[in-house]
């Protein structure tokens, strides 16, 4: 090949580069669907042999940053055993989409934590994923005396449930990464 | 005798400067004389001489490349060497403040040789000239070249360069290290790789340059007035990364390096093959690395590990009389590992990370694995440049780089995703220059120029989180100049730029729903710098330079938005950040004795009038992850001021001393309390032994190091999420030895690194939070060079 030939493909090469480059960006971009995103934690607490169901939830529909959540609280009943249902969405689509089944799907490598602040309650996982471990999308939740505080709930992913004292709902030795960690105000009467 | 005579210019090909121009007039040479030379008994003597000034040039330095002998010339610029071999030659000479030649001769009897030498523009940031007793290279205090460069071809160009004074880096893993000079590092260095400003994610303390230190055949660090020619944006130092030259030399040469790295069980390969033809010359490079987890003193670091390709290709064709053309194209795919542990979800888990013995998901086994987090970048580079030169008093130069900038970073993710980028930005930089060099009235130089550059940063979709840094694109037309007038011992120079910065950026508002604003900004930096060299006498010379730099914000000190891993906590740009002004000073003192004794001080002052950082709010932001920190970009007025010192001494040829020590402080005027990130003060001390060369093996070397850094103690409680780390101090040991073979040689290293197995955490390492620094590490190099027909 001569220099010439040499020298004209460099620079058609070279414009053709240029022009790539220089396409792309000049749309407006699509806004990135967030599929990790969870806006929203709700817990519904149903009470032993009543028909009436308490909701309390954290909402922060824009995400991490931005304008701050929303957090919705309940008043429990003293001496009360109440059954506990977790569920997760993102609110910032239409349609809204359920994390919830991701969660259960995944479920051998997720744990929710339930701790108590200032008042004193009992917690008790309800489900349990494909190895017989807990989950904690389904728990129950028993208050032992009047007080005000809240209930702080974390999710874990990828903790070590066999670590001691984690299948009882102890978070101490859990490890992972935190996924969710509210706390909703409570107070019992 | 009689004598022919040859001559021919050496340009200075891939460094931008045309100042470099060399002349290396061969007198008496008579290279078609095929006498029969008693062999081994021939002298090669001459002088090296200034071009500009034609006044000797003393004590430089030449090597002879064939034995890896170094001759310094007298103080009149001679020099003679006896007891040659008839054959080929490969000379390299080197002096301060000028552009090194290579040359090469046929020597078939005794020859007088005069070599010119000219002054480099970039005259004032160079430092002091070493002769390295025993390893028979030569190297400056601010220069890296290619022999120190293939001797520690494993590592990363920041840990590289931090043997400068006043150098340190900025680390977010292993291998993930950015440079930091003089107390400044991001936005505010500049790092030109090959004429071209290194076109990538440079916000991030997590994102190293991704450039492979090996396709160099010098790295130096210049702050001087010489660096406007490169970008206005650099108020720390530029970091010039460049070729060499590709040698008037018709025979094949190559180099292959291998090192063997015991911690993390890192192999590196790095091969390089250069020749000259009828036509044109070229040089290929080509590297490999790959290493797994390292290890620090008492447990792995699990997922460190990381793999690296990368290759270059120069070429040189020589067309038109009056025409320097070149070609380069370099590629580098990366994948790194970043710590496991170090991946948190929220201030919780960070708090937990800190508290940990050994950090979390740390396994007990030895891994290659690349697993989340992880790091994959690719980065293209092309550049063609032409220079045209029809009388030696001026040239004109034509340039145009591209770059192509790919970085995937990947998170540990729900559902699958892990396998989805959480980051993937795609940046194109174009880059054109068109610039002048003259020379006039014997002792000035003028060059000046108009650049033109684009960038063009895009966030590819399908992340399925939202962008940090938003889509933009930059015009950047500039203008610079640069004016220099040299005397016999004397040497100004003033230097101006200015740039019109034109920033289109698609910004992302929250909503719900989300969706994108055009914002556009103007800015108009600019950058003066002046500076003088004095030489008192043969060993003293005095340095001073002022320079006053407007610095406008980049797209992440105006707009990034959201959680950033880099920093654990939520960033928020700040739209009404107005441009930041810098005034600098600096002074340095150079001292040679008899090549025994060499010292260079230097000390600096800096006046940064709304120095942009990133402020923790002291606040908290509520998220369904839990609590973050956050961080908002601020302004305040800073001040640095530091001094750095190289000692060498060399009592006789077989043993060296040297000391190099740095002390910086930063403060942020505005609220009287430390700069963040200011490197903690640190000194190294090392001897080095070079017996008298044996039968088989010669420029035997062993040396010991020790380097000591304090504790950062300058800072505040609450400016992080923990107590800065311990001092700490680590032994290093070195072996090297050379093999001289038929056509070629061996060059052959062993190292231990942390020689005390020390358990340590390092204050510009991110990963401070999380693990120690890595333990011992012996690596074992072997370096074989050769030349053929």
């Amino acid at each position: 090949m001569t220099w010439k030939n040499n020298y004209t493909l460099f620079v058609i090469s070279s414009l053709f580069m240029f022009t790539w480059g220089a396409c792309n960006p000049d749309d407006e971009p699509i806004p990135e669907e967030e599929q990790e995103l969870i806006t929203t934690l709700r817990l519904e607490l149903k009470p032993e042999g009543k028909d009436t169901t308490l909701v309390l939830s954290f909402v922060d529909i824009d995400g991490e940053g931005g304008n701050d959540p929303v957090l919705t609280g309940a008043t429990l009943e003293d001496s009360t055993l109440y059954s506990g249902t977790l569920t997760l969405l993102n609110e910032s689509v239409t349609p809204v989409e359920d994390i919830t089944a991701e969660i259960r799907t995944e479920g051998d490598a997720h744990q929710f934590f339930f701790e108590a602040i200032g008042i004193e309650l009992g917690s008790t996982y309800a489900d349990s994923d494909a190895n017989g471990k807990p989950i904690g999308l389904a728990f129950t939740l028993q208050t032992f005396g009047p007080g005000s505080g809240s209930l702080q709930i974390t999710l874990r992913h990828e903790p070590d449930k066999n670590a001691t004292g984690v299948e009882a709902g102890n978070i101490q030795n859990a490890g992972g990464e935190t996924d969710i960690e509210v706390r909703l105000p409570l107070q019992v009467q | 005798m009689t004598r022919t005579r040859l001559d021919w210019n050496q340009r200075s090909g891939i460094s931008a400067l045309l100042l470099s121009t060399i002349a290396v007039l061969v007198v008496a040479l008579l290279p078609n004389l095929r006498v029969q030379a008693q062999s081994c008994r021939l002298t090669l003597s001459g002088k090296v001489i200034d071009r500009s000034t034609n006044l000797p040039l003393s004590y430089a330095e030449i090597l002879l490349e064939d034995q890896g002998k170094l001759v310094v010339c007298d103080a009149n610029g001679a020099f003679s060497i006896q007891n040659l071999c008839a054959g080929e030659l490969h000379l390299q000479v080197t002096h301060v403040g000028c552009h090194s030649v290579h040359t090469y001769l046929n020597l078939v009897r005794d020859t007088l040789l005069t070599i010119y030498l000219a002054h480099n523009a970039e005259f004032l940031n160079e430092a002091i000239v070493h002769g390295e007793h025993g390893s028979g290279h030569v190297h400056r205090s601010n220069t890296l070249d290619e022999h120190r460069i293939g001797d520690e071809s494993q590592k990363s160009l920041a840990e590289l360069i931090e043997s400068i004074p006043g150098i340190s880096s900025l680390k977010g893993g292993s291998g993930i290290a950015k440079p930091v000079i003089q107390g400044l590092y991001g936005n505010r260095i500049a790092i030109l790789n090959n004429g071209l400003l290194h076109g990538g994610q440079l916000w991030g303390n997590d994102h190293a340059p991704e450039i492979d230190p090996f396709t160099a055949g010098e790295i130096s660090v210049v702050k001087g007035a010489g660096a406007l020619e490169y970008g206005g944006n650099s108020l720390g130092g530029i970091v010039v990364i460049k070729p060499n030259r590709i040698k008037e030399d018709p025979n094949l040469h190559g180099r292959v390096n291998y090192a063997l790295a015991s911690n993390g069980l890192g192999h590196t390969l790095n091969t390089a093959f250069e020749k000259r033809e009828d036509r044109f010359g070229w040089r290929g490079t080509f590297t490999m690395k790959r290493s797994g987890d390292n290890r620090a003193a008492d447990y792995y670091l699990t997922n460190t590990g990381r793999s690296e390709l990368a290759g270059s290709i120069l070429m040189d064709p020589k067309w038109g009389v009056h025409w320097k053309h070149e070609l380069y194209y370099s590629y580098i795919h990366s994948r790194i590992g970043i710590l496991r542990g170090s991946h948190i979800g929220n201030l919780s888990d960070l708090q937990a990370a800190m508290r940990a013995e050994v950090p979390l998901f740390t396994s007990n086994d030895f891994s290659y694995a690349i697993n989340e987090p992880r790091q994959e970048v690719n980065h293209h580079l092309l550049k063609w440049e032409s220079v045209y030169s029809r009388k030696t008093k001026s040239s004109w130069r034509g340039k145009y780089g591209l770059q192509l900038n790919q970085r995937r970073e990947f998170d540990v993710r729900r559902a699958g995703r892990s396998e989805d980028p959480a980051l993937s930005l795609q940046q194109y930089t174009h880059f054109m220059e068109f610039s002048h060099v003259h020379y006039f009235a014997d002792i000035w130089t003028y060059k000046g120029g108009l650049q033109y550059q684009i960038r063009d940063n895009y966030n590819i979709p399908g992340t399925g989180i939202l962008p940090l840094i938003p889509n933009y694109r930059e015009h950047t037309p500039g203008l610079f100049q640069v004016l220099q007038r040299r005397a016999s011992q004397s040497l100004l120079e003033f230097g101006m730029r200015f740039d019109h910065r034109n920033l289109a950026v698609w910004k992302l508002e929250m909503g719900p729903p989300r969706s994108f604003e055009y914002v556009v900004r103007n800015f108009n930096p600019y950058a003066i710098s002046a500076g003088y060299r004095y030489a008192l006498n043969d060993s003293l010379s005095l340095f001073f330079n002022a320079s006053h730099h407007l610095r406008a914000p980049e797209v992440n000190e105006l707009y990034s938005f959201g959680l950033h891993q880099g920093v654990s906590g939520i960033e928020e740009g700040n739209p009404g950040m107005v441009p930041e002004r810098s005034t600098k000073l600096s002074a340095t003192i150079d001292w040679i004795e008899k090549r025994k004794w060499i010292v260079q001080w230097g000390l600096f002052g800096q006046y940064i009038r709304d120095f942009m950082y990133l402020e923790p709010t002291g606040t908290y932001s509520l998220t369904i992850r839990g609590a973050f920190p956050l961080f908002r970009y601020e302004q305040t007025h800073a001040a640095l001021l530091g001094n750095d010192l190289l000692l060498s001494f060399a009592p006789s040829d077989h043993w060296k001393y040297n000391l190099n020590a740095s002390l910086i402080r930063g403060f942020n005027l505005s609220e009287q309390i430390p700069l963040l990130y200011i490197p903690a003060d640190n000194a190294r001390i090392g001897v080095q032994y070079a017996p008298t060369d044996g039968k088989s093996l010669s420029n035997r070397t062993f040396g010991i190091a020790w380097k000591g850094v304090a504790r950062q103690y300058r800072l505040e409680d609450w400016q992080d999420f923990m107590p800065a780390p311990d001092a700490y101090g680590l032994f290093e040991l070195n072996l090297g030895a050379y093999k001289s073979l038929k056509r070629g040689g061996l060059d052959m290293h062993l190292t231990v690194e942390n020689v005390l197995n020390k358990a340590y955490r390092d204050y510009l390492n991110r990963l401070r939070y999380f693990a120690d620094e890595a333990g011992r590490n012996f690596v074992f190099r072997i370096n074989y060079h050769f030349e053929n027909d």
